[in-house]
């Protein structure tokens, strides 16, 4: 191919303009038309956006991350319009830590409509004023065709398709819809100074700032200074062409200007002010101290690619497509300065941490507060303009003839089919990207839970969900009740959340150790926050759970477990954060009055004020695409589009997953990972006598324990033993996640090789078959039958029963290096079952109370005559001795309990020593039940020769137990019986639910005597619901 | 714009209007202490409209009005009887109200009963074997009584219970005073071991476990069957139905062995596991 040489390679974009032919076949008519081409174009784009978004978003919405907490803002306006104070969620924050004008119009529309409907209307609404914006801001740079071209592109635009319909952030579009309207205004005034156009700017901008804090603060600078600049350079009679005779002349322009400048920013400053006063109170009074929470958009893209794809790729792709053309043209005038200079910095802020640039701008405090990925999302706004002129040129001007010229206008046909096909596409893979992958768990049905809440007076205790994801919020919406988590970050304020980088407490999973030690910490400390109910949608956590002390309940029509805790006081009242009632009723009438006065003087505008030549000022713009932008600018989108499109299609189906033993290790694993047991299953060398059927058989009694069921792989690593050309050992090291801590496992697989593919062999089968063909068990079931009198008056709750008896048998104080603990044995010495909740009060001389709660090493429900050993982690020495311990106080309060008190099978055991003071305890378990125990667990106590408790321990072993099988486990322990000391010098007092008690003198245990000191209790968790754990 | 004006200007004009302040009407039969069933209230008022309420301690009742010769007459003859205290008459027009603060009594003590309270209770033999109880009197409106040849209105006893298990009420057919005996702790664990050929197990039954009373041991409690040798131990935990808890140990791993059977610090003899 012979290329023009470079000047002939320069093509005016102006003289094409009004050949637009695929809308004008007259030529008579082509300037009546082309008049109002750009205008035909907006009213298609909105068509489009009502055709397109309206017709999704109601069920984009509840995959979206953040809609649900927008809604719930709402409904707080729609219940409480001038109170500030949220008590449902964190035990109560202020809701003026959000501008509140989107939540408040969505508050009024949700009067009329659902609030789920409420919130798609408000949307769409948004979405058009946007397209409006941008058309809008599209004519300061160029004629009114491209700016429609460019409202056609908001429709098609992956960045505000992503912020839509994945993020939901409703927030950001409505700040940034009203910015674009405002701009133009903002330039009119700078050029021809009439105050009305400085009115309608700010009218528009407080409306951003009522809507988002973030845009108005950084739309400052990327918007507002490039578009003050634009009008500076346009207000010179004469651009000089030396870079500094034109920074003089700017300089100059500017203090001539400086009385409009003043005056715009001395009133902006004030809106952005006085608007949201309360909410800069509330920053400066309540400042945000918490632990920075990981944020994708903050990652290395290259390392995280997942991220990088979310973050970057989804919604930056065309702006990378068309960069060389958006370059080009960006750079070509100088009154383009600013927004080059805003462009570039916000796809640069954009990139996370892939350079280390982002973060030494921002410094380190705003790169790990701010979520990144809006800077890219402002830069591809800002690169609309430059894109639509491309497109244009691309479509029907000078780059359209330059293909037709240098191939046909077939080929130029064919090239722009494949570009806009694989960008549809693309859109499409957006659309569903939450289905491809899944950032939300599957919508759950609020109403059984609402239901639950609102009987029996269910709300007067704290709840917390599980496994919801952003679903949390719906719930939150549709209840009064209160839970100790939430879904906005900013606000919350207590240490068990703010201390570690957690997310939320529903998610707790997927921040590691930091999100399960917080969430722990919840439901070991459950009283402190009157947390009674948990609601959960993943059993992951059901360990964790049960040997916390949590209770199932009921399971609900939507499958959610209700958890809950016995002895748990109700929600004790709590003062809201004193506001001064000026500052609420100004939150609940100030910002909706902005776009009350923005609706308002638009229509005085539009009906009095608006000319029709607007843009009259704005210089035309004369300048050519050279050979290289056409070339790459036109080529690029065909390439990464359908690039990543085969990419996509490629993973989802051409991937060799077997290409070699490590591969078909992995990609076994992550089926297996995301029980995706058929594909796990074709990893398996095939054989007429190892099916599918054998698979699952021989899985689904070797399954159940905490590893696969309860866990998460966290890591893996593959080592190849050996291999030759048809066959492989490998060594599998893999780490996996579970709510009691981390496990690891190391298993050897053989592989072979056949039809160039790598299967593993089925490791062998040991069956265990129990003899008998059925087997049974006898149960004592209890039922408690709760009131006597149908009312709902709370005195008479449950009054059948007292409050069980309980007994002490021992309590002592052991101080281990640094470590203090309360150690002792508790009786249920009634004849009901009981359910027991300890705490330990420290009371320190300055008059300092610290409470604690025991963890896992208690059996929380006892049958009658039962008694547990228990074990509560208090102070650290140093602490205890820095403030003055001056007493300890135990209790415990006991209620009737019909669950939880089956512990487990038959246990026996031996012990024998080890070096540095540790003894291996040969464990047995015999399941006798007639069902599965999931988790076998010991709750290990270490006595001495008197039967004094020294510690107490709770280890489970990671196989579950059939019934009628047994399981053998080594467990070792560590004594500390010869390094630790009993602590009998402070006061400790004992109550049983509030009466004071004393302990029943320790005896000699025999049976641990013969056991080198140790004695054990079963405690294991059983996963069938009907058995009442 | 100047129509506009106008508008605002009447609409000022209009809000600014007022109705002038209704006066007090005045009580022409006042007394301090109502004694129902009463005469008709009347008030000398020239407004119409008024509306009658009688607050009581526990509720507003609306009183039926009339007019008659420039008095307005509230009517109380319906009313039977009333719960006794404090209490307003309130005549309202439109948002002005006026309150008249009277007594109210009964004419006379209607049908008046006695009433056993007793807290709902559960007794142990284990600790103590009594109950309290609260007697009082009320009439057919719910006013307190004074007890029969006394001033006072309340009397508290303490009633001591039987120690046989069982649910009792203290006042018939009223479940709420239901009362509650339990079975205490068991003061010895009876135990039979007997070997099962077919199952190559020993059977060991713990029971009838009674408690001091000769009670049987209430169901669920939990038996520990603990038996070992010098090279393990185990522990067999069952819970108590009918006073007997059996468990099935396999033979071979208890040949030999001693067990015992524990129910918290009650425990039984020991005996050899032998075939």
């Amino acid at each position: 191919m012979v290329f023009p040489q470079k000047k002939q390679r320069s093509y005016s974009l102006n003289n094409y303009y009004f050949k637009f032919s695929f809308l004008m076949n007259n030529t008579e008519n082509e300037s009546i038309w082309s008049d109002f081409l750009g205008k035909k174009l907006l009213l298609v784009a909105m068509s489009l956006v009502l055709l397109t978004h309206g017709v999704i978003i109601y069920f984009t919405l509840p995959q979206t991350y953040d809609a649900f907490v927008h809604l719930f803002f709402a409904d707080h306006y729609a219940r409480f319009w001038f109170e500030p104070w949220e008590y449902r969620w964190y035990t109560g924050f202020l809701t003026i830590s959000y501008p509140p004008l989107v939540h408040q119009a969505m508050a009024l529309l949700s009067k009329i409509f659902p609030l789920k409907v409420a919130f798609c209307m408000y949307a769409i609404t948004i979405i058009e004023i946007l397209v409006v914006g941008v058309y809008r801001f599209t004519k300061l740079f160029f004629d009114k065709t491209t700016a429609g071209v460019a409202a056609l592109l908001v429709v098609l635009l992956s960045s505000i398709v992503e912020t839509l319909h994945v993020y939901g952030q409703m927030p950001t579009l409505t700040g940034l819809s009203f910015l674009l309207n405002a701009l133009p205004f903002l330039y009119q005034y700078l050029v021809k100074g009439k105050l009305l156009y400085l009115a309608m700017a700010l009218t528009l901008l407080a409306v951003v700032v009522s809507s988002h804090h973030v845009t108005a603060i950084f739309g400052m600078a990327f918007f507002i200074a490039p578009t003050v600049f634009m009008a500076l350079v346009d207000s010179l009679l004469k651009v000089p062409s030396n870079i500094f005779h034109f920074s003089f002349a700017i300089i100059k322009q500017g203090l001539k200007k400086y009385k409009s400048l003043i005056l715009f920013g001395v009133l902006m400053l004030s809106l952005a002010v006085g608007l949201i006063f309360p909410y800069w109170y509330w920053s400066k009074t309540d400042p945000i101290t918490q632990v920075s929470i990981p944020h994708g958009s903050r990652d290395n893209f290259f390392k995280n690619t997942s991220s990088g794809l979310i973050f970057f790729v989804v919604p930056l792709t065309l702006i990378f497509a068309l960069l060389p053309a958006i370059s080009y043209t960006i750079t070509r005038q100088k009154r383009f300065i600013g927004w080059a200079v805003a462009f570039f910095l916000c796809l640069l802020l954009g990139s996370g941490g892939t350079t280390p640039l982002p973060k030494k701008l921002l410094g380190d405090n705003a790169f790990n507060i701010l979520t990144l990925d809006r800077f890219g999302f402002w830069a591809s706004i800002i690169a609309i303009p430059f894109m639509a002129k491309f497109i244009l040129s691309f479509v029907a001007g000078p780059v359209q003839q330059f293909w037709t010229r240098i191939t046909s206008a077939s080929s130029h046909f064919i090239l722009s089919a494949i570009s806009g096909f694989s960008y549809l596409l693309f859109l499409i893979f957006i659309f569903h990207l939450s289905s491809f992958r899944p950032l939300q768990p599957k919508e759950i049905q609020v109403q059984p839970i609402i239901n639950f809440l609102n009987r029996d007076e269910h709300m007067r205790w704290r709840y917390l969900t599980l496994g919801f994801g952003d679903q949390m919020a719906w719930l939150s919406s549709n209840s009064i009740a209160a839970t100790v988590d939430g879904n906005y970050h900013s606000a919350r304020r207590l240490p068990e959340l703010t201390s570690r980088p957690v997310e939320r407490l529903e998610n707790a999973k997927f921040s590691g150790d930091e999100g399960l030690a917080s969430l722990k910490d919840f439901l070991q400390n459950a009283e402190k926050y009157s947390l009674k109910y948990v609601f959960s949608n993943d059993r992951y956590y059901d360990p964790l759970l049960y040997f916390n002390g949590w209770n199932r309940t009921i399971r609900l029509e939507n499958g959610i477990m209700v958890w809950e805790k016995g002895n748990i006081s109700t929600i004790k009242p709590l003062q809201p954060k004193k506001l001064s009632p000026l500052l609420k009723y100004a939150w609940g009438i100030i910002p909706m009055s902005s776009l009350c006065m923005a609706v308002l003087m638009t229509f005085i505008y539009l009906k009095w004020y608006k000319q029709k030549d607007y843009s009259q000022n704005i210089p035309t713009t004369h300048y050519t695409y050279p050979a290289a932008v056409i070339y790459s600018s036109s080529l690029l989108p065909v390439i990464l589009f359908t690039g990543f499109m085969t990419r996509q299609v490629y993973e989802l189906l051409l991937v060799k997953e077997q290409k070699d033993p490590t591969t078909a290790v992995l990609n076994y694993f992550n089926h297996l990972d995301f029980q995706r047991f058929e594909n796990a299953f074709h990893f398996f060398t095939p054989s007429p006598t190892y099916t599918l059927d054998q698979y699952l058989l021989e899985k689904s009694v070797s399954d159940g324990g905490l590893l696969p069921s309860y866990a998460k792989l966290d890591s893996i690593g593959v080592k190849e033993l050996q291999k030759d050309k048809d066959s492989a050992l490998v060594k599998v090291y893999t780490r996996w996640r579970t709510a009691l801590g981390a496990r690891e496992k190391y298993d050897t697989f053989k592989m072979r090789h056949l039809n160039e593919a790598w299967y593993l062999q089925p490791p062998p089968f040991e069956s265990e078959i129990v003899d008998e063909q059925m087997r049974n068990y006898s149960y004592t079931l209890f039922k408690k039958m709760g009131k006597r009198v149908i009312s709902s008056f709370p005195t008479v709750k449950d009054d059948r029963v007292k409050k069980p008896f309980a007994a002490y048998k021992q309590v002592n104080m052991v101080r281990h290096g640094a470590e203090n603990f309360i150690t002792g044995e508790l009786l249920n010495s009634d004849d009901i079952p009981i359910n027991a909740a300890l705490k330990v009060i420290l009371h320190y001389k300055n008059n300092i109370n610290r409470i604690f709660y025991p963890g896992t090493a208690f059996q929380y429900n006892l049958s009658p005559k039962a008694s547990t050993f228990f074990q509560v982690q208090i102070d650290d020495t140093e602490t205890m001795d820095s403030l003055q311990l001056a007493s300890i106080e135990l209790y415990t309060e006991t209620d009737v309990n019909e669950k939880g008190y089956i512990h487990g099978g038959t246990i026996g055991y031996s012990v024998t020593p080890a070096l540095n003071n540790q003894v291996v305890i040969n464990a047995a378990m015999y399941n006798e039940l007639t069902t599965d125990i999931n988790i076998p667990g010991l709750l290990i106590a270490e006595k001495d020769s008197a039967g004094n408790i020294w510690q107490v321990k709770l280890e489970i072993n990671i196989k579950a137990i059939r019934s009628g099988l047994s399981s053998r486990f080594l467990q070792p322990f560590k004594k500390i019986g010869g390094n630790a000391v009993m602590i009998k010098n402070y006061p400790l007092q004992l109550f049983i639910n509030g009466q004071q008690r004393s302990a029943t003198p320790v005896k000699k245990d025999a049976l641990a005597n013969a056991n080198r000191g140790i004695a054990i209790l079963p405690h294991c968790f059983i996963s069938q619901e009907i058995y009442l754990q | 714009m100047r129509t506009l004006l106008l508008h605002i200007i009447l609409l000022i004009f209009v809000a600014a209007c007022t109705n002038p302040k209704p006066v007090k009407p005045i009580w022409a039969n006042a007394t301090d202490t109502l004694l129902l069933p009463h005469a008709n209230l009347e008030f000398l008022t020239a407004t119409e409209g008024c509306k009658a309420t009688l607050l009581t301690c526990t509720q507003p009742i609306a009183l039926p009005v009339n007019y008659a010769k420039g008095k307005l007459v509230a009517e109380l003859q319906r009313t039977g009887g009333i719960i006794e205290g404090n209490a307003e008459i309130c005549l309202s027009v439109g948002t002005a109200f006026f309150y008249y603060p009277v007594f109210l009594k009964n004419g006379s003590v209607t049908k008046p009963v006695t009433k056993d309270y007793r807290s709902p209770k559960t007794v142990n033999p284990d600790s103590a074997l009594h109950h309290q109880r609260l007697l009082h009197r009320i009439d057919a409106y719910r006013n307190l009584v004074t007890l029969d040849n006394s001033s006072r209105y309340f009397r508290e006893e303490e009633v001591y219970l039987g120690s046989k298990t069982g649910t009792f009420r203290a006042v018939k057919n009223l479940a709420l005073s239901s009362y509650y005996v339990q079975p205490g702790s068991c003061v010895n664990i009876p135990l039979t071991l007997t070997y099962n050929i077919v199952q190559n197990a020993y059977c060991i039954k713990a029971g009838p476990l009674k408690d001091r009373y000769n009670n049987m041991v209430g169901n669920g409690t939990m038996v520990a069957f603990i038996y070992g040798n010098n090279r393990a131990t185990y522990r067999v935990e069952r819970t108590l139905q009918d006073g007997f808890a059996t468990a099935m140990i396999p033979a071979e791993m208890a040949v030999g062995c001693t067990l015992q059977a524990r129910v918290n610090e009650t425990v039984s003899c020991y005996i050899n596991l032998k075939k």
